[in-house]
């Protein structure tokens, strides 16, 4: 039992054992909480401050030469600055990768024709996909600049405008075999999508594809309209022949619907692509090339647009595309419930295959476009590169991602086409802008073991040497945010929402406001 | 001497307060990296006018805003985007009672289906809609050959053109109503049993017992999920963005994808941070409405 003493000590006594305690700690190895914090945090700050010098350090000792503009010649680069980085093949240096952005078609294409150029060019490229939202993706690390591992890419032509505009996309004009190329393409319209209101070249075409319209021959024979091989016995001549054909179709309650329109939810390919399609057939380039005014208020576009809601109004065509994506048209109509559609010229092969389609082997191109002119619009893509001053690179840089550009664009640096072969002579068989891939009987044996028959060979090979591009298309600056204005325009005009007459008037002041909120062909002076 | 003495300063240095305040330095320059900077500049792209190569034409003061109200394109945008999120909101809460009751009850394989009634949450929006895509497809889709084989429809329908925004609100809703399941169910554990049983003594009805007993214990946890759904619903883009892009007719072109059609589509980053702006005032008013509405105090 405690006495008072004890209790009344006890106050002094634990005074003393805490006073000890402290000497104890303070003497010991043990930290305390704070201090463990403090000494941690010290630590953190510290190896923070190493990695920011080192990366400083590396950074410097790394970093490229002041940007310069590219070299016009060969001699030129080969006199740049030697750095300790190994000697490529043609005198070049080894640099950083060079990366190519591609969005999701057919990535093993690309691979295989980057490994080839990595071992022709003792290269180090890699290739980035760009799932989803590819234009998404790209305006951002465009915007971020040097350091975004963006060398290369694909475009559609108004996109390329836009971000020539900006500054982000290389001018090729000084490039060495440029006049070589140009005289080399087997589309001279073709050239038109690369040129700028400034002279100035942005792009090489990366395939030449078109939109024309197919067939199911299968349909079109129950319906009494195709021959015993399945083809079409009197193809279209215009459009009015078009609906009228398809009236006679659903007449003979073969389909439901006669045509499938390619009206899908797409910015870059919907219902918006199949208007140029149209116009273009009818020899209607919807805008001035020089004052880049809309050109369109006429009797032959305000038909077109009349032909279109007749379609959906006397249930000729599937209104039900109209939410469709790109893959799900295409897969619909593989089921063979429709006669015609129009598609890129590559999905030919998805409608042959008898994995995907009942009716493979029946479906075809017609042999001619309908429409005044029958001209076929050009719906390409193309390989441009970023600016070399904007991404603040070297001219030893600029001068190995030229010719990755070229590479993939046109030939190798022994004289040889390449990476076009891998693209036109095996699955999707995009087309190329060089006639020669077109004379190579590997093609053409290619193409026609995938069900196309002689025909259909012929009727593309025709319209890729003939396409036509839209000049309003390029040099516009504004025209994504016209195009972008039809997908909302043309879906309530077919359905009835709003009458031929509105939708023209509504795509004229569109075009008019948009010329004058963000300008004409002055900008570029 | 007492354990926190006002008077003990450590020897050097900074106090716990400060210390502390050091401490979270990291986090602070972190946030403001990942939120403050964005939204300030954010703010500032807001105010000017952009050309459709993203770049800056001019100061344009409250231009995009101004332009954004009268802009017919963003007053359907906001009334399908409201649409879209009533339809999930109710149908996340509902679905979620339900099942939570379901599984609030004793049965044999309980904690494997709770389990499994989770995953829909697991997946991204993305997969979501890949999956719906699957299931909605005018072609090949598991829905339309299900309506078929039970003879409800003659012959495959474009379910998305028919159904609109309601059908992704469905699918949406799929998605995120394991949340409101697994936080309901943690609210109905936390109701004491004897107040069931009182309430059966006092004679109340099943709907009654509900109302009374077990909504005011799962009053806050159906606060939380009101504002994680609305918010979430309104934020939402990926499955639009993916399976109709806005179409058909512009019928599922909510705010968001509204939003990233002026970004990234058109090139026009000022107007596009200024509808963001929008849609965020729009959340938190949405938002402040539950909180006053489910916080009040009972009189």
């Amino acid at each position: 039992m405690r006495s008072w003493g004890d209790v009344m000590s006890q106050p002094h006594k634990k005074e003393k054992e805490n006073e000890n305690e402290k000497k104890i700690l303070q003497n010991s190895s043990k930290v305390t909480r704070r201090e463990a914090l403090s000494k941690m945090t010290t630590a953190a700050i510290g190896a923070a401050a190493v990695v920011v010098v080192g990366g400083v350090a590396y950074y410097l000792s790394t970093s490229q030469a002041p940007p310069s503009p590219p070299p016009a010649t060969t001699t030129e680069v080969t006199t740049a600055p030697m750095t300790t980085a190994a000697v490529t093949q043609t005198g070049l240096t080894a640099g950083p990768p060079i990366y190519f952005n591609i969005w999701a078609f057919h990535p093993e294409i690309v691979q295989a024709n980057m490994k080839i150029f990595d071992q022709e060019y003792n290269e180090n490229c890699d290739i980035l996909q760009v799932p989803g939202d590819y234009y998404g993706s790209l305006l951002t690390k465009l915007m971020t600049g040097p350091g975004s591992r963006m060398d290369m890419m694909y475009l559609h032509g108004d996109y390329m405008t836009r971000y020539y505009k900006a500054g982000w996309i290389q001018p090729l004009n000084d490039e060495e075999h440029y006049n070589e190329i140009r005289n080399d393409y087997g589309n001279k319209n073709l050239l038109d999508v690369l040129m700028m209101p400034d002279g100035k070249q942005t792009g090489w075409v990366y395939f030449n594809g078109t939109v024309p319209i197919q067939y199911n021959g299968k349909v079109l024979q129950k319906a009494g309209l195709a021959d015993d091989t399945g083809h079409i016995k009197s193809s279209p001549k215009t459009w009015d022949d078009f609906v009228q054909m398809c009236r006679d179709i659903v007449k003979s309650k073969v389909v439901k619907y006669a045509y499938l329109p390619k009206w899908i939810q797409c910015s870059t390919c919907g219902i918006n692509e199949v208007f140029d399609e149209y116009c273009i057939s009818e020899g209607e380039l919807q805008f001035d090339k020089v004052t880049q005014e809309p050109t369109f208020e006429n009797d032959t576009v305000m038909h077109i647009l009349e032909n279109m809601r007749t379609l959906i109004a006397e249930n000729l065509a599937d209104p039900g595309v109209l939410a469709l994506n790109e893959q799900d048209h295409i897969t619909t109509f593989c089921a063979g419930k429709h006669a015609f559609t129009e598609v890129h010229d590559y999905d030919l092969v998805s409608f042959n295959d008898p994995t995907q389609s009942p009716d493979a082997g029946s479906y075809h191109w017609l042999p001619a476009q309908p429409g005044s002119k029958g001209w076929y619009p050009f719906m390409g893509a193309i390989y441009c590169i970023t600016s070399h001053e904007y991404m603040k690179r070297s001219a030893n840089d600029a001068k190995r991602l030229e010719r990755l550009h070229q590479f993939y664009a046109w030939k190798d640096k022994d004289g040889n086409y390449v990476a076009g072969k891998q693209w036109i002579q095996s699955p999707p068989f995009l087309g190329q802008p060089y006639t020669q891939y077109y004379d190579d009987p590997a093609t053409k044996a290619a193409w026609l073991k995938q069900t196309y028959d002689e025909g259909d060979f012929e009727t593309r090979k025709n319209a890729h040497l003939t396409a036509v591009v839209p000049p309003g298309y390029h040099g516009i600056v504004w025209y994504s945010n016209w195009h972008e204005d039809l997908m909302t325009t043309l879906p309530k005009m077919v359905l009835g929402q709003m009458t031929p007459q509105d939708a023209m008037k509504h795509m004229v002041d569109t075009a008019n406001s948009l010329l004058k909120d963000f300008g004409g062909p002055e900008i570029w002076k | 001497m007492t354990r926190n003495s006002g008077s003990a300063k450590p020897k050097r240095g900074l106090t716990d307060s400060q210390f502390a305040l050091f401490l979270i330095i990291p986090l602070v320059i972190f946030q403001a990296a990942l939120s403050v900077y964005p939204g300030a500049v954010a703010l500032w792209m807001s105010l000017q006018k952009f050309n459709p190569s993203g770049q800056v034409m001019r100061f344009y003061g409250a231009g995009n805003y101004i332009k954004a109200f009268a802009d017919p394109e963003v007053q359907a945008s906001t009334l399908i985007s409201l649409e879209y999120t009533v339809t999930i909101v109710v149908v996340t809460v509902l679905l979620g009672l339900g099942v939570s009751l379901l599984l609030n009850e004793q049965f044999k394989g309980r904690s494997i289906i709770r389990v499994l009634v989770i995953l829909p949450w697991a997946i991204p929006e993305y997969a979501t809609a890949l999956l719906y895509g699957n299931v909605y497809s005018q072609t090949y889709g598991t829905l339309n050959g299900l309506l078929l084989q039970l003879g409800l429809i003659p012959e495959y329908l474009p379910i998305v053109s028919i159904g609109t925004i309601w059908v992704l609100a469905l699918a949406y809703a799929w998605h995120y109503a394991p949340l409101a399941i697994f936080f309901f169910l943690g609210s109905l554990q936390s109701v004491p049993e004897h107040l069931y049983q009182q309430a059966r003594i006092d004679g109340a009805s099943v709907f009654r017992r509900f109302r009374t007993v077990t909504l005011p214990y799962m009053r806050y946890a159906l606060l939380i999920i009101l504002v994680l759904a609305t918010t979430d619903a309104l934020k939402s883009l990926d499955l639009v963005w993916n399976l109709t892009q806005g179409g058909p007719n512009g019928m599922t072109r909510v705010l968001t994808y509204y939003v990233y059609r002026a970004t990234f589509i058109l090139g026009d980053l000022g107007y596009g941070a200024a509808l963001s702006f929008i849609l965020m005032l729009l959340i938190m008013l949405v938002t402040a409405v539950y909180f006053i509405v489910l916080t009040r105090r009972r009189r």
